[in-house]
């Protein structure tokens, strides 16, 4: 039986704490009196996952039937799966998308289905690349459909290939993938590693044009989404649902399949990295001594590419197929039996150690936005009912927060730090001002369609994922930052946790509350 | 004996595994010795079958460049590639005077030389990059390409395959193309790969539409329907199950 999470209050006898550090970790030792978070361990996996996809496929949930009812020689199959930002890191193969994908090929062959195409729904993301479709897919699907034509990757500015579906109630305006609309039947594959997930998203956003994503991806939803990883609390979702009824009531027929993971995140090699510190045997200190050692030695350059190729051993604890929010349901219970634990109380001060992965850089350079996307924009929304840090608080941050980008991923990123964060930081001002011309930038989006670049407002939305913590704290600070680029950023940075402790004293009061969120693994707070 | 191997033997059984469509069969009987054959390359099925609908004349004087790293790499494996095929080893990894010396002088002896340009077999079915080498060559011996496009034998045994699924392919052959006074390697590469790309569309399609100014693909899709692709790739799980045996045969690399 797989231990649940806990909070640990530091004392005397707790040995220093882990930190991710970028490319590298840190050990430190907390203040008495801190709190830390730590995850849940993995839920045990399923044995039979290609037995339970056939289960999830023959016995959908809500108003759905069986797939192989839905399919006949002479209907369109679209089938859309998310997008390399999932999950993270990649898992070791067979990814669970190649699994379920194989499962609704092998039936629509059997119906003799011949119009079929895969779309990866990558909604603004960057188009993925071969090697990463293939790990996705698995082979037997990329060579079936890639060399016909029937693997395609969204494209939100093929203005021919969008429909516009309806508006919402409130003027929203959902305009889509036409070929995943006008097909027969949309079967829609996920992969659920956070709340944030799946459900109506999964269509409303990764299959839209700019013009339909711009309604929900702003600053004021943002700030109003309390949190968005909190589905019934979150405006983003409420926008997203909103147009997903949209795509309900003009007729487009859904076939949502979730699957969700446990947070077996790191491979044996990297063990110490998913145990408590006191539990740390020989072997565990050994390899975090052996790596620590080493990873000062290696160049980043380096560092990034042995990071960036560990993939994660994570288990399938979940296949649910059918009608999207009842299936979205079952796979939020799974999510947050697995993630969340109960935490009482806020603190002044919120610690995280960032990792050297988010969902934007895979296979990439984390640069500094996506330093700030992932500390303020992830994991402190990583909380239900609220934050971790109180109103006013501090949150501190580790990460080198090098100024490095990659230039063919995240080419409108560069530009936004240098034209953008050096004239203002205030996420309305940047919205209201500089959105627009980046977004419609030719360059970009040429870039974005016949390359491998994130588009050229993906800057934007990661300043704006970070507008609610903006809002609600009273510093950053980045321990171990760069300091010119954490000024950047707008924020301090400190060279050792007890210089970034002093400095967050000067804000909160001398006798802070401190509480360190141990992740990853993925840990959700259910704060009291 | 060669000759006889490939007459009686690889031949018949290359033509019933495969069920060759040749297209445009006419312009080898008009043929001289030395060419340079020219094919894209979808398979280890290619090499038997180019030389399964060449005449006697020009099979019994062809010889087929292959990959030393993979075709040459074990005593054994380079004997029979190249009693059986006429193999010579091309280096794929390093470019060598050694390869190119001994392709050249096999052609001024008179020796058709078939030549794979995409350097391997194609992992998906698409037709890859050309690279240079077969253009180098022919500027080089003065002697004309002629490009064949197979379809059909990456679904028999791709490179995806673990066994082979018999089935029908279609070998288009194109007119020999000769090298211009003074023309450089990367233009005759140039016609090679539009050449090859206009014998692609045909194999899918027909000579007219092929011939199409607003054709978009350097090369076509493959003729059969995913789900025909889907169904002779049904029993392979390549990534669940662990090798079990050591691997008997194939490259070490």
């Amino acid at each position: 039986m797989p231990r649940p999470g806990f909070v640990l209050e530091v004392d005397r006898a707790t040995p220093p704490t882990l930190f991710w550090h970028g490319e590298s970790f840190r050990l430190e030792r907390l203040p008495r009196g801190s709190r830390i978070l730590y995850p849940p361990e993995p839920l045990n996996a399923i044995e039979d996952v290609r037995g339970a996809i056939e289960a999830a496929l023959d016995h959908p949930v809500g108003e759905a039937q069986p797939l192989s009812s839905l399919l006949n020689p002479n209907m369109s199959l679209t089938i859309a799966f998310d997008d390399v930002s999932l999950p993270l890191p990649q898992m070791t193969a067979p990814d669970i998308r190649s699994l379920v994908i194989e499962a609704v090929l092998e039936r629509a062959a059997e119906a003799g289905v011949t119009d079929v195409v895969l779309i990866a729904a990558l909604a603004l993301h960057r188009r993925m690349t071969e090697s990463e479709l293939r790990h996705a897919l698995g082979n037997r699907v990329y060579n079936a459909l890639a060399p016909r034509g029937q693997l395609t990757q969204h494209d939100a500015e093929d203005k021919q290939n969008m429909t516009v579906v309806g508006e919402t109630d409130r003027g929203e305006l959902v305009e889509l993938n036409r070929r995943a609309v006008e097909s027969d039947l949309l079967v829609y594959v996920n992969i659920n590693l956070v709340s944030m997930d799946g459900g109506h998203k999964s269509v409303a956003t990764g299959l839209a044009s700019y013009d339909s994503i711009k309604f929900h991806h702003n600053v004021d939803t943002m700030v109003h989404s309390r949190s968005f990883m909190d589905r019934h609390n979150s405006e983003l979702h409420s926008s997203n649902w909103r147009m997903g009824h949209v795509i309900k009531d003009a007729g487009v027929k859904i076939f949502q399949i979730e699957t969700t993971l446990n947070t077996a995140t790191f491979p044996e090699s990297f063990r110490f990295l998913s145990r408590r510190e006191w539990e740390w045997n020989l072997r565990d200190r050994a390899s975090f001594i052996a790596a620590s050692e080493a990873l000062k030695k290696t160049p980043p350059h380096l560092a990034r590419q042995i990071f960036q190729s560990v993939r994660s051993p994570y288990g399938v604890t979940g296949i649910t197929a059918g009608e999207v929010e009842a299936v979205h349901e079952r796979t939020l219970e799974r999510v947050y039996q697995q993630q969340l634990v109960r935490v009482d109380g806020q603190s002044d001060i919120l610690t995280l150690g960032l990792p050297f992965i988010g969902p934007y850089n895979v296979n990439s350079i984390m640069n500094p936005i996506l330093v700030y996307c992932l500390g303020l924009g992830y994991l402190f929304n990583m909380y239900r009912n609220k934050p971790l840090v109180r109103k006013g608080g501090v949150v501190i941050l580790s990460h080198p927060t090098r100024p490095e980008f990659d230039p063919a991923f995240h080419p409108s990123y560069v530009d936004f730090f240098d034209q953008v964060l050096t004239e203002t930081t205030d996420p309305l001002v940047i919205e209201s001002k500089y959105e627009e011309s980046f977004a419609r930038d030719p360059w970009y989006i040429h870039l974005y369609r016949t390359g491998n670049a994130y588009h050229g407002v993906h800057p934007f939305y990661m300043w704006y994922w970070g507008a609610h913590a903006l809002d609600h704290l009273g510093g950053v600070i980045i321990l171990g930052g760069d300091p010119k680029a954490t000024r950047r950023l707008g924020f301090q940075s400190a060279s050792t946790m007890a210089d970034a402790l002093e400095m967050a004293r000067s804000i909160v009061g001398s006798d802070p509350s401190i509480t360190h969120l141990h992740s990853p693994p993925l840990v959700m707070a259910d704060v009291y | 004996m060669r000759a006889f191997l490939l007459d009686s033997s690889i031949a018949p059984l290359t033509r019933r595994l495969t069920h060759p469509t040749i297209i445009n069969a006419a312009v080898l009987d008009t043929l001289e010795r030395p060419i340079i054959f020219v094919a894209n390359h979808q398979s280890h099925l290619d090499t038997p079958l180019i030389l399964a609908v060449l005449p006697p004349k020009l099979r019994h004087h062809t010889v087929v460049g292959a990959g030393a790293d993979f075709f040459f790499d074990r005593r054994t494996k380079g004997f029979f590639s190249s009693t059986l095929l006429g193999a010579i080893p091309i280096d794929r990894v390093r470019p060598s005077r050694a390869s190119a010396e001994l392709a050249t002088q096999l052609l001024e002896d008179g020796w058709n030389l078939v030549l794979f340009p995409e350097g391997a077999r194609t992992p998906d079915g698409l037709t890859q990059e050309l690279k240079s080498g077969a253009a180098q060559m022919a500027i080089k011996v003065g002697r004309p390409v002629v490009p064949l496009f197979i379809d059909g034998t990456y679904e028999i045994f791709g490179k995806a395959s673990d066994r082979i699924h018999p089935g029908s392919t279609t070998i288009v052959i194109g007119q020999p193309l000769v090298p211009h006074e003074g023309e450089k390697v990367s233009d005759l590469n140039d016609r090679i790969t539009d050449a090859l790309g206009v014998l692609g569309r045909e194999a899918a399609t027909d000579f007219f539409t092929a011939r199409q100014p607003d054709q978009a693909l350097p090369f076509p899709a493959p003729s059969r329907s995913w789900v025909e692709a889907w169904r002779t790739s049904e029993h392979r799980h390549q990534h669940e199950e662990p090798r079990r045996w050591p691997k008997m045969f194939g490259s070490r690399r």
